[in-house]
């Protein structure tokens, strides 16, 4: 994506979404309630605010592109990383719900260490990251569980 | 402060008089020195993180360790600032300016003492304004209707829009972002429905503590992994003792400190600023009424007054809006606001009569919490050390599993951990584009308490919206937002028409 085209794009996005929101917001049913304001008039001025200033993004963005001449084109950056971030913390969200806290922070702990150390992972620090997964998720199970007295998501069997 | 002052710290401390509550303090203000010397950790993290463990807990037990870690989180910035050259927090991005070449000359030890030093005396300043003002605009503010509340959150937020950094535009639609989220669930007033699309989880809205977590602790991980290639840290030595400033030297910094603080404390008081913008603000005022401004950035122990002081002092300042009227002025005061609620207590005028107890074993935590800072980081300062070596990629999963810990265990639902997961994405996808975060999370806090005296001022007044302009106070406060705005067009227009100006120059 050429840094110069960043304004117009998100611009453009936000007040695609804004006019979404804006549509939406007629669904919202109306009360007897409050007939003074009700409960769309609110977000449809927040809405509205928003579609104007992205509006003015998208205007602002086609003027400085339109100054600066052709970009050279920046590094290339990599995702690898941040795409296996979020997408395991996803996962880990799923498998909390299916089988329980303990055993899906084991494997998210471990993995997140693996995927955000350096590459390529020796086999001591692998070690040295099973070892602390599974202490913190035992720690922290046995803080909530029996000294906070808090509920942790647990699967029917565990 | 008569008579009535002293019975309510006499009655403020005889409630902390506990060992517990000693002990959560003394937790709260060791954890929040390690988030605030941790880079990339903030005090709105910190408590964000803590505020689960205390669910469980009644209101003061749990405001002992909050607080703690407000109050620690702010001052911890300085180690790795001054030994490690890498703010521990935006708070004390100032601080680096001299505290780090006085550690390269070898007074690492001396920086960290005078810091820490002035950092309690900064604390302590903003309280004393705390505990005179406080209870006195509580007072005021009980006059307060929907009208002032409203001018007063749309002011907020305008602060917040305008100053957050780069364009306001920006700044202005991240608040707005933030407001949206809010107006999803049932709406004030009418309990409709909004943007629930038939989900039942969604019925009762998004909460503070995933969009805090989501738009920062998950920010800081892809960041951390992206920077996975992490060099090593150097720490300069940091041995001495004393309290790092000599008499003489306290009295010729005495008009810095009283200055600094000063502005520290205001700034605290006006929401949107903060104490990431304090730091700088206190340096800069410092530097331009120093008799040797060109000694600045070498090394003086006048930078470094000036940042640690007002930093410090912000804490105070912050606190007077977020009690008196329930206005929280940055994200750190946003989150322990957002503790309150919890703990079914709403800030506001009516706390001072209704929970004054609460208020004054507040005001006395505060006290304890600075001077436990003080010790705590000078004598555990290599401790400290020690656990800032943890690697990035042990520390921040571990962050992250506590932060979904806590986002479930608020109401058993794993619904809020994936909303912590959608608020990474949107949070990402911000940041890509340059959009500021910290207005996001204000405009979700300010969003309801605008929305809701909007709703009931228009019903008071019939659906007339210039009643909220007829009160003096509210009317006051519109009007100044509407400078505010205009100042900002007009700065906004005018620099586009330099920039033409410059850039015809440059084509002849």
């Amino acid at each position: 994506m050429e840094k110069k085209y960043k304004d117009i794009i998100v611009g453009s996005v936000l007040a695609a979404l804004s006019v979404l929101y804006l549509l939406l917001s007629f669904q919202i049913k109306l009360t007897n309630i409050d007939r003074v304001v009700g409960s769309r008039m609110f977000p449809q001025i927040c809405g509205t605010i928003i579609l104007l200033l992205s509006v003015s993004l998208i205007v602002g963005g086609i003027q400085r592109a339109k100054k600066t001449g052709p970009e050279k084109a920046g590094e290339k950056r990599n995702y690898t990383r941040t795409i296996l971030v979020l997408g395991s913390y996803a996962i880990y969200i799923f498998l909390m719900d299916k089988i329980g806290f303990t055993i899906s922070s084991i494997l998210y702990l471990f993995s997140q260490m693996v995927v955000m150390g350096k590459w390529p992972v020796s086999k001591k620090s692998m070690i040295l990251y099973l070892m602390i997964s599974v202490a913190v998720s035992a720690v922290i199970y046995v803080m909530f569980n029996r000294v906070f007295m808090l509920i942790l998501p647990k699967a029917g069997w565990f | 402060m008569g008579v009535g002052g002293l019975s309510m710290f006499a009655e403020g401390f005889s409630q902390i008089m506990e060992p517990q509550i000693m002990l959560l303090c003394l937790a709260g203000v060791i954890l929040g020195i390690f988030f605030g010397a941790s880079p990339g950790m903030t005090s709105s993290m910190g408590i964000a993180l803590i505020l689960p463990v205390t669910y469980g807990m009644d209101i003061i037990h749990g405001m002992a360790i909050l607080l703690g870690i407000y109050i620690g989180s702010i001052s911890g910035g300085l180690i790795t600032a001054i030994l490690i050259n890498i703010p521990g927090t935006p708070a004390s991005v100032a601080t680096t300016f001299d505290g780090h070449p006085m550690a390269e000359r070898g007074e690492g030890g001396r920086a960290i003492r005078v810091g820490t030093l002035y950092s309690l005396l900064g604390g302590l300043f903003s309280l004393v304004i705390l505990f005179a003002i406080s209870p006195v605009l509580a007072k005021w503010a009980l006059r307060f209707s929907y009208e002032e509340y409203f001018a007063i959150g749309v002011l907020s937020l305008t602060l917040i829009a305008s100053l957050s950094g780069g364009s306001v535009i920006k700044g202005a639609i991240s608040a707005l972002i933030g407001i949206l989220f809010t107006t999803v669930g049932m709406a004030p007033v009418d309990t409709v429905r909004r943007f629930t699309f038939g989900i039942r989880d969604l019925d009762a809205g998004f909460k503070l503590l995933p969009l805090m977590i989501g738009v920062y602790a998950v920010m800081e991980v892809i960041k951390a992994a992206d920077a996975a290639s992490q060099e090593k840290m150097t720490v300069l030595s940091y041995k001495s003792k004393g309290l790092g400033v000599s008499g003489k030297e306290f009295r010729e910094q005495f008009r810095n400190f009283v200055v600094s603080a000063g502005i520290g404390t205001g700034i605290g008081i006006l929401p949107g600023l903060g104490a990431a913008i304090s730091n700088l603000i206190a340096y800069s005022v410092s530097k331009n009424t120093s008799k040797h401004p060109e000694k600045y950035g070498t090394g003086c122990i006048d930078g470094l007054i000036a940042s640690e002081t007002a930093n410090n002092a912000v804490s105070g300042g912050a606190m007077i809006p977020l009690l008196t009227m329930g206005i929280p002025g940055d994200a750190g005061t946003a989150m322990l606001l957002a503790a309150f609620m919890l703990h079914g207590i709403t800030p506001g005028p009516l706390l001072f009569s209704s929970h004054g107890q609460v208020i004054y074993a507040m005001f006395a935590i505060l006290i304890v919490a600075n001077i436990m800072m003080f010790v705590v980081q000078l004598y555990g300062l290599p401790g400290f050390l020690k656990l800032l070596m943890i690697p990035r990629n042990i520390l921040l999963p571990v962050v992250m599993v506590l932060a979904s810990v806590g986002a479930f265990a608020m109401n058993n639902r794993v619904f809020d951990v994936w909303s912590i997961f959608m608020f990474a994405l949107v949070g990402y996808g911000l940041s890509k584009f340059e959009f500021p975060p910290a207005p996001v999370v204000l405009g979700f806090v300010l969003g309801p308490i605008i929305e809701l005296n909007f709703r009931r001022g228009m019903m008071s007044s019939y659906g007339n919206f210039a009643a909220f302009f007829a009160r003096p106070i509210s009317g006051t406060v519109l009007v100044l937002t509407l400078l505010i705005l205009a100042y900002q067009f007009l700065a906004g227009f005018r620099k586009k028409r330099d920039a033409k100006v410059q850039n015809g120059g440059n084509d002849v």
